[in-house]
This record gives structure tokens, C-alpha cells and sequence, in this order.
């Protein structure tokens, strides 16, 4: 449906974009994730035809579309300050394609009704822009790019000025919508949990270039390298050196303690003895006790060195001298160890070889 | 510790009870401008009900319209009217369609040198003045002028560049340029980009989205500047004396004429309160056709 094939885009001395590719097949959503400055929008905006790539090309419904105009092409975009056309009431917003496009004007005022019950803005029709909620405001915009049924809908992190619970509420919103229509989406987001939420497929990108193109449990359970571990969830990384390899069984040394690993890429070779590795650990993935653990892969004494109530979890920072002092963060889930650990406190904290990935350096 | 002080000098000369009087005080210099402006017009308007005795060069006590009268009855008048708000008309259209693109590339573009250029290509004509500006043209367009040197070297002309309606016209324009493109400039720079963007995505292409969405939000802009060009090149008296060089006067120079040749305080009286009159209803009639709620007055602020 859509190929994006090695796509460039330098700005005098900067690459913004660096050799993209990547295709979304009829009906997906597909997440664009990265940090601010990544290049999201800038690849958004090629997709959309408002920049030129310096190199490559994009394929859209088979057919290359470099010569095509933005307004040429089926494309409905939500921008990332929503670009509502203010001095046009609600009706009128979701109208104006349509009219551009050159609809039949006997089915205009029942496609857009029906837009309008689509995104359950009914009785909105003839509000003003600036008389609508920030919510309210988000449906139009969804309404608009999604009214004159295009090809491609691309979204520039629209929700991400939205307060979380309306957030998380309109990202729910969204996949409803882009179901019930069955559109090809692309997404940007900075925002982790909206791309693990919404999304068949999550592309990461760091510096514009793809870091990993995967589902969303992939990205979480198999980080294709040190940058998408440290992204998606809360991760500790921790300078090691490998101690042993027998087979498949890894061991790494991170200070004095000496423990069992996983390698992140089954298929690349591993490292030399003695060689220096990275090791991921996720937050969530590190179990805390009063006494030590029997039922992990190690088990460490540490000290409880801050400890914050987030409601439904709570996170711990634990000082580990074993670990060369280092401070490794533990969210715990379980509602009955809450506030369990003050600061100062003696715990020990221990993991499975499966959770702790090591990345070549 | 100076902050300190300032603020314990004014707490003592200005207590917190009269916090509320605050906006009412500051508004006190441009009330006494508006009043003494008023005072001045009520002036001008009792003498024009006065008749000048030719006999005796005194004003006469006597209440009369025959000031009006004669405005009306003269051809002259009728004429420097007309041939004023015809080019106030034509200087307003001509100006605003120059500043537009101008002011619309001047924000847009991404060449931070353009934009330089632009802006010092557009304050360098304020800090020469009008009348200055005004001869400047004389000696380019003259009969002896630069121009027609030009020409003369390859054989043409002299051709009469001055002295006429469209040099008058012409001279209005280029005065009136950098007003309009400095009102209509904010206009254009609170259009967000994304939403040109966003009216391409949805099918438009520049031209529509111009049409449909540039022009309509940028109006304010527009109305303001048409407002302020329309009556400066309706009152403007530099340009058509020096440009037009008495043959194409309009209603301010009549007025001079009236004050200053034939020294009849009452005609002149009259004639300037009929240029106030017009302009004030051609004003009107340009904020409501063009819509006074998009100066920023309208009771929805965005
Ligand atoms: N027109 C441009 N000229 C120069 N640099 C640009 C331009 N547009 C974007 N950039 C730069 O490209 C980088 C990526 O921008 P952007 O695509 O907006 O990132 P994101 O949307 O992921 O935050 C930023 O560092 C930005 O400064
Ligand atoms: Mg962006």
C-alpha cells in the first residue's frame, strides 16, 4: 500500500532522514516512535508531498509518487497543531475537502453527517473552532482527514498536547475509528505507551534513522539494540564484560557479580572473553525482597536509596555495591509490597537471565 | 533593592485602592488628544457657518450654509472631490495588492537574509519623509530628469512623466507601501503554516488555498491597512502639490488654497469639514463591507 524505499532528507549539512524503508500494508497503522528532533515529522512531511526527499522514493498504491502534489494525492494528514481553518465553523472544516476534491454536492451534506456521528461530535456541527474543547477540536481534525475516505491517513503526534486522561481516552478513540474504516495509518509519536497501544506495527527511530521495525510486544521484549531497550520502558543499563560462553548459555560480569544472559540477536555472533557488552535491564523486570531471592537467576544485596508512590506502582532506587555502586531502578507492581521499602532500607533484588539482554558495544 | 524602591515611591504615590483607576489614567493622554482634536474641528466648523465680506476681508457675524453652498455650486470642488476619492480608491487597491505578496513573502520565507533585505528595503523610504521622497521622484521622472536623460541618449522621448494624475497616483503608492505591508505583515505571521499545509492535504492547490484560507485570515490585516491607506491618500497633500504640480489638487490643497491664497477661513473651514465627512463615511462604509469584527473588535476572541 505503501513503500517508503531509502528515503533521504538532508538539510544543507544535516541528515534529518537517513535511508528509511519500510512499507504499510492495506488497512495497518503503523508508529512512527522517536524523540523529539528524530526527523518524524520531516518524514511525515515526504509521505505527504510537502518536502522532497534528497534521495530516495515513495511508492503509493504501487505507484511512485515524487512528481505528485500534495494535493494530488489521497492523503488525509491531522497536523501536530491541528491546523483547523478558524475562521470556518466545525461543518465547514470537515466540508472543505470535499469541496476541494470535487465531490458531487448532493453527497456532501451526508458524508459529512455522517463524519460527524463517526467521531460522536453530533450537535457540534456549527460551533466555532475556538468554541470547541481541546477534545472536541481533535475530532474535527480526525473528522476532516478522514472524510473524503483517502488512501493514506498520517497523524503528527496530534494528541500529544492533550492532558494524559483525554489522551489515553482519544488514542482508544482513534484505533476505534481507523478499524470501523479500515484506513492505512501512519503515526509519530514520542509517547511510548501510545505507540504499544495503538499499533500493528511500531517502526523506532533515533537520529532519522530506523532503529527497528517491529509489533509492539517485539519492540518490548526483543529491542533490536542498546536504543530501543532504553526507550521503550524504564531500563537500566549497565556497562558489563563477558565472562563465559558454553553454547547458547551467556555470562556476564557487571562488577563482582558474575551472572547468566541473554544475548539480544540470536543470529550475531557474540563477543569475545572478556569482551565489553551492554546489559538492558528493565525496571519492571527486577524482583525486590526483605530476604534473598531463591527463585531468580541471582540475587544481590542493595539499599533502598529513593522511593516514589506513582499509584498503581511503585519506583524503587536501589544502590547496589556489588554492581560497581550502581543505582538500578525496580518498579514494583504488586499492591501489597506499596511502600513496603523506605530509603535506608536493606533489600535484596535479583533477576532472570532472560530479562537481563546484552547488546555489543 | 532598586526594584524595592521604585515600588515603595509608587506604592506612596500611586496606593493600591487607585489600582482600579489604572487603565482610566494611562488612557488620560490619548483622551486629551481626541478632545483637543474635537475642540479643533467644533472651531473649524462654527467659522465655516461664517461668510467672508470680500469688501472688507472681515468674517461676518451673521450664521450662514452660504459657505456650503458655494462648495456645492462650484464645478472645481466637485471635481477635486471626485478626482481624490477616485484615487484614494485606485491607490488603496493598487497598494494593498503590492504589500500582500510582499508582506507574505517577507514572513514566509526561510532565507533569513531576504527577509532582512525586505524590512530595510521597507523602513529606508520612512526615514527619508514624504516631501523628500516626493522631489526624489521629480528628479528621476522630470522633463530634465534622469529618465529622460536615459532615453534621450538612445534616442526617445522627452516624455511627460509628472505633472499628471498617475504620477500623483504613482507617488501616493510608493508613499503608502511600507504602511500597508507593516499592518498587514502580523496578519499574515499569525497564520499558522501548518494550516496552508493542511488546506493543501485536503485538496487545494496554492491558489484555492489562498482564496479560501490565506485571504480570509489575514483579513484583519487587510481591513486595517485599508483603512490607513485609503485615508492618508484621501487627505495626502504633498503629493499632489509636488507631483502634480497643481494641476491634479485634491481636497487638501484646496483647502491650503482656500486658508492661505484667497485667506477665506470659512470656505477653508467648510471644504475640511467635508473632507472629514467623507472620509469618516468612506471609513465606515470600508468596515462594513470588509467587516469591522475582523479588526479584533468581534466579542469571540480567538
Ligand atoms: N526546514 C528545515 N531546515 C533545517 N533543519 C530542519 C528543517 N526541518 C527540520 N529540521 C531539523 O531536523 C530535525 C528533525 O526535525 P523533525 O522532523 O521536526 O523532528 P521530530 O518531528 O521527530 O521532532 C530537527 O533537528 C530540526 O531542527
Ligand atoms: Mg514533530
Amino acid at each position: 500500500m505503501v513503500a517508503v524505499e531509502g528515503v533521504s532528507k538532508t538539510f544543507g549539512a544535516a541528515t534529518v532522514v537517513a535511508e528509511v524503508s519500510f512499507t504499510v500494508a492495506h488497512g495497518r497503522f503503523l508508529t512512527i516512535l522517536g524523540p523529539s528532533g528524530s526527523g518524524k515529522t520531516t518524514l511525515l512531511r515526504m509521505i505527504a508531498g510537502f518536502i522532497e526527499p534528497t534521495r530516495g522514493e515513495i511508492h503509493i498504491h504501487g505507484r511512485p509518487v515524487s512528481a505528485v502534489p500534495p494535493h494530488r494525492r489521497s492523503i488525509g494528514m491531522v497536523f501536530q497543531r491541528l491546523a483547523l481553518f478558524p475562521h470556518l465553523d466545525a461543518w465547514d472544516n470537515v466540508e472543505y475537502p470535499l469541496r476541494m476534491r470535487g465531490f458531487d454536492a448532493a453527497e456532501i451534506p451526508d458524508r459529512v453527517a455522517a463524519m460527524f456521528g463517526i467521531v460522536q461530535l453530533q450537535g457540534f456541527e456549527r460551533r466555532r473552532i475556538q468554541q470547541l474543547s481541546g477534545g472536541q477540536q481533535q475530532r474535527v481534525a480526525i473528522a476532516r482527514a478522514l472524510v473524503f475516505e483517502p488512501d493514506l491517513v498520517l497523524l503528527d503526534e496530534p494528541l500529544a498536547a492533550l492532558d494524559r486522561k483525554l489522551r489515553e481516552e482519544m488514542q482508544l478513540e482513534f484505533r476505534r475509528i481507523q478499524q470501523e474504516l479500515g484506513v492505512t495509518t501512519i503515526n509519530v509519536t514520542h509517547d511510548q505507551r501510545e505507540a504499544l497501544v495503538m499499533s500493528d506495527d511500531v517502526m523506532v527511530m533515533d537520529g532519522g534513522r530506523m532503529q527497528q521495525l517491529a509489533a509492539p510486544a517485539q519492540t518490548y521484549r526483543h529491542p533490536a539494540n542498546a536504543f530501543v531497550a532504553t526507550f521503550i520502558g524504564v531500563t537500566n543499563f549497565l556497562p558489563a564484560r563477558v565472562a563465559s560462553r558454553t553454547g547458547s548459555t551467556l555470562r556476564v560480569r557487571i562488577g563482582t557479580l558474575e551472572t547468566p544472559a541473554r544475548w539480544a540477536d540470536p543470529q550475531a555472533p557474540v563477543p569475545a572473553h572478556d569482551a565489553p557488552v551492554d546489559c538492558a535491564l528493565r525496571a519492571e523486570h527486577v524482583r525486590l525482597s526483605p530476604t534473598p531471592l531463591t527463585d531468580t537467576d541471582c540475587s544481590i544485596a542493595g539499599k533502598v536509596v529513593q522511593c516514589i508512590f506513582e499509584g498503581d506502582r511503585v519506583v524503587y532506587e536501589v544502590a547496589v555495591p556489588a554492581l560497581d555502586r550502581a543505582a538500578i531502578r525496580v518498579i514494583d507492581r504488586a499492591p501489597e509490597a506499596h511502600l513496603l521499602f523506605a530509603p535506608g532500607a536493606e533489600v535484596h533484588i535479583g533477576w532472570h537471565a532472560r530479562d537481563l539482554i546484552v547488546f555489543p558495544r | 533593592m532598586l526594584l524595592d524602591t521604585l515600588e515603595a515611591v509608587r506604592a506612596l504615590l500611586w496606593p493600591r485602592t487607585m489600582r482600579r483607576y489604572s487603565s482610566a489614567v494611562l488612557l488620560l493622554p490619548a483622551i486629551a488628544l481626541v478632545l483637543v482634536l474635537v475642540a479643533g474641528l467644533a472651531w473649524m466648523g462654527e467659522a465655516s457657518l461664517h461668510l467672508l465680506d470680500t469688501e472688507t476681508f472681515d468674517t461676518g457675524e451673521d450664521y450662514t450654509a452660504a459657505n456650503y453652498r458655494e462648495i456645492g455650486a462650484q464645478s472645481t470642488y466637485w471635481i477635486v472631490l471626485g478626482r481624490s476619492v477616485l484615487g484614494a480608491a485606485i491607490v488603496t487597491l493598487v497598494t494593498l495588492i503590492l504589500a500582500f505578496p510582499y508582506a507574505y513573502v517577507m514572513v514566509r520565507t526561510a532565507s533569513a537574509w531576504t527577509r532582512k533585505v525586505l524590512l530595510v528595503s521597507l523602513f529606508l523610504p520612512f526615514f527619508i519623509g514624504q516631501v523628500v521622497r516626493a522631489y526624489g521622484w521629480l528628479i528621476i521622472l522630470g522633463r530634465e530628469g534622469l529618465l529622460n536623460t536615459v532615453f534621450g541618449a538612445v534616442g526617445l522621448g522627452p516624455y511627460k512623466m509628472i505633472y499628471n494624475y498617475p504620477s500623483v497616483l504613482f507617488g501616493l503608492v510608493q508613499y503608502l507601501l511600507p504602511f500597508a505591508v507593516l499592518l498587514i505583515a502580523p496578519a499574515v505571521t499569525a497564520i499558522d503554516e501548518e494550516i496552508e499545509l493542511a488546506s493543501e492535504s485536503l485538496g487545494a492547490h496554492w491558489l484555492r488555498t489562498f482564496r479560501h484560507v490565506t485571504l480570509p485570515m489575514a483579513r484583519p490585516g487587510l481591513v486595517a491597512a485599508a483603512l490607513v491607506v485609503f485615508t492618508l491618500a484621501l487627505t495626502d497633500y504633498a503629493m499632489p502639490v509636488i507631483l502634480g504640480g497643481g494641476t491634479n489638487d485634491f481636497i487638501a490643497n484646496a483647502v491650503y488654497d482656500a486658508f492661505f491664497r484667497i485667506s477665506d477661513s470659512g470656505l477653508g473651514s467648510a471644504v475640511a469639514i467635508v473632507l472629514v465627512l467623507i472620509a469618516t463615511a468612506l471609513a465606515a462604509v470600508i468596515l462594513t463591507v470588509l467587516g469591522a469584527g475582523t479588526l479584533g473588535f468581534s466579542d469571540e476572541r480567538r
